[in-house]
């Protein structure tokens, strides 16, 4: 079972091929092809739907299953009506859900893809059209929910501390409950400034281990 | 599941004797709580009844934690039980030191040292006098030093932490919290950070993060604050009137330094069986023990401060 942050759904449609998302880590979103992708603006019969997340996870590829009751090439309707219903296989029929973490940093940038193909009539011819999200993640509010109604964690704890090389750089690792979290924190402190809330003065964290610790940031998965 | 709250089960303790055979804890460590039979009851009582919340041993030292406060104490075999290396009180009861001006007190939290053989451990205490005096918040930072191989206690850092603040959010001196504090060490720097939690009374929390290192004041072990950063949301600090002073002295009886030997402490009640002394040296260890008076009628305390240098007294 997963817990988001944030989520959103995003119905694919002609106004928009590309768009902009910001929101806290984890982050939940829906992906729902059943609205909008008529034919009338798709041009030709869709049989593969391309999903990929940009962030490392393996492309997601949904693919035109004929059913025995459904016509594989059918004919497009007179009464207007979307036509995919009618055929159960049909790719467009099938939101995707997709769980985004942060990767090593508080502020993640992810480009999510979406490239719907169609059956063209030619070599020639358009056979695809992509969307792209540009998704833009940030650690969530460290403060329990009881104090800010927008932060991420029921209650928060100081789990342990370590201290580590020659500028005695502390890794405070704090416990979250519901949800549970492990979620070390590096403070910069030379440049802390009280208003600032704490996500944001986290140091960019190390990439390389460090003391035997792979350091991750808050939501990295 | 959430290591925090899941920390604890419940069960008995039971011990491994020299034997190999498993003995309740309450039994084969009887001659060790018997130490804190007469000054400490519930302490005692606790102990007897099984009411520990921690456990932990370093090679052949045990860390007790009870509700009432914690021990460390150096366990050699005596028969199919185990008694007391030292029989010097190295209680530390919960309120411990400040008894009279207690608030509210944490748990300790510990770093064991394997290369010096010794064990760190801190406790926060937070004062009545927050409850008198508005625009300060003040707490008492505690971290001492117990050593396994000669069973006694140093304290390292007794000080008293000023916090003035020009206005609070959700401030209310009678609801909040500290969490128990957190102690690590930087063996590169030979440092230490000591960093707790404490709440306003919705639950906001602020960080406080001090690190410590060996200094030149010997009263206070020979270690002293060396910087200190905090994150306080619901405070709004006058940095310049915040401070980190060693506990005033008025409010605790005088120390006087009596000149006792470790060695002779050690066979005051018991015999030592050099089989079992790790270190064959300690003899060239050298102590003060300085013991509060007890003029006012005030519970006895100790301060154990190690010292290089060789002390007036006969072996």
């Amino acid at each position: 079972m997963f817990y988001s942050a944030s989520t959103d759904t995003i119905y694919l449609s002609p106004t928009s091929l590309e768009l902009d998302l910001h929101h806290t880590a984890p982050f939940l979103l829906t992906i729902d092809p059943r609205n909008g992708l008529s034919l009338e603006y798709l041009k030709y019969k869709p049989y593969k739907i391309e999903y990929n997340f940009g962030d490392g996870s393996p492309v997601y590829t949904q693919t035109l299953s004929p059913t025995p009751s459904a016509n594989l090439y059918y004919t497009r309707p007179t009464d207007n009506t979307l036509p995919w219903p009618k055929e159960p296989g049909d790719p467009r029929n099938f939101p995707i859900s997709h769980q985004y973490y942060l990767s090593g940093s508080v502020v993640t940038n992810v480009q999510t893809t979406i490239t719907i193909f169609w059956f063209a009539p030619t070599t020639a011819a358009e056979d695809r059209i992509q969307y792209s999200l540009n998704i833009s993640l940030s650690a969530g509010n460290l403060q329990p929910r009881g104090y800010n109604q927008n932060s991420v964690f029921g209650d928060i704890h100081l789990h342990s501390v370590r201290m580590f090389g020659e500028n005695d750089v502390v890794l405070y690792n704090f416990e979250s409950s519901d949800p549970n979290y492990l979620l070390p924190t590096i403070v910069d402190w030379k440049t802390y400034d009280q208003p600032v809330r704490l996500p944001s003065i986290i140091e960019s964290l190390p990439t390389k281990a460090l003391g035997g610790y792979k350091w991750k940031a808050p939501f990295e998965r | 599941m959430n290591h925090y709250n899941n920390l604890t089960t419940t069960g008995e303790l039971w011990l491994r004797n020299v034997k190999g055979n498993k003995v309740l804890a309450s039994n084969a460590l009887s001659a060790v709580y018997a130490k804190y039979e007469g000054e400490y009851k519930s302490f005692y009582t606790q102990l007897k009844t099984n009411q520990i919340t921690r456990f932990d041993m370093f090679y052949d030292c045990i860390f007790v934690e009870t509700p009432a406060g914690c021990i460390f104490e150096k366990i050699i075999p005596d028969g199919d039980a185990f008694k007391p290396f030292n029989l010097l009180d190295l209680h530390t009861v919960k309120h411990n030191s400040v008894a009279e001006y207690i608030s509210f007190d944490t748990y300790v939290d510990y770093w064991f040292d394997e290369k010096k053989q010794k064990v760190t451990y801190a406790n926060i205490v937070a004062l009545e006098e927050n409850r008198y005096f508005k625009e300060f918040f003040t707490f008492v930072i505690l971290v001492n030093e117990y050593d396994c191989k000669t069973s006694t206690r140093q304290t390292l850092i007794f000080d008293k932490v000023t916090l003035c603040y020009k206005s609070a959010r959700n401030w209310d001196i009678y609801n909040y919290t500290f969490e128990t504090p957190k102690i690590t060490h930087n063996a590169l720097t030979g440092k230490y950070n000591l960093s707790f939690l404490f709440k306003n009374a919705t639950k906001e929390f602020g960080l406080m993060s001090f690190n410590f290192a060996p200094g030149s004041s010997l009263e206070q072990g020979g270690y002293v604050v060396t910087e200190v950063n905090g994150h306080l949301p619901f405070f709004d600090l006058d940095i310049t009137r915040c401070s980190v002073l060693p506990y005033d002295p008025t409010l605790i009886p005088p120390y006087h330094v009596v000149t006792v030997s470790n060695r002779k402490y050690l066979e005051d009640g018991t015999t030592l069986d050099p089989a079992y002394d790790p270190n064959p040296k300690r003899k060239e260890h050298y102590q003060f023990i300085a013991l509060s008076t007890d003029v006012e009628g005030l519970p006895v305390r100790r301060l154990v401060i190690e010292t290089p240098v060789k002390p007036t007294f006969q072996f």
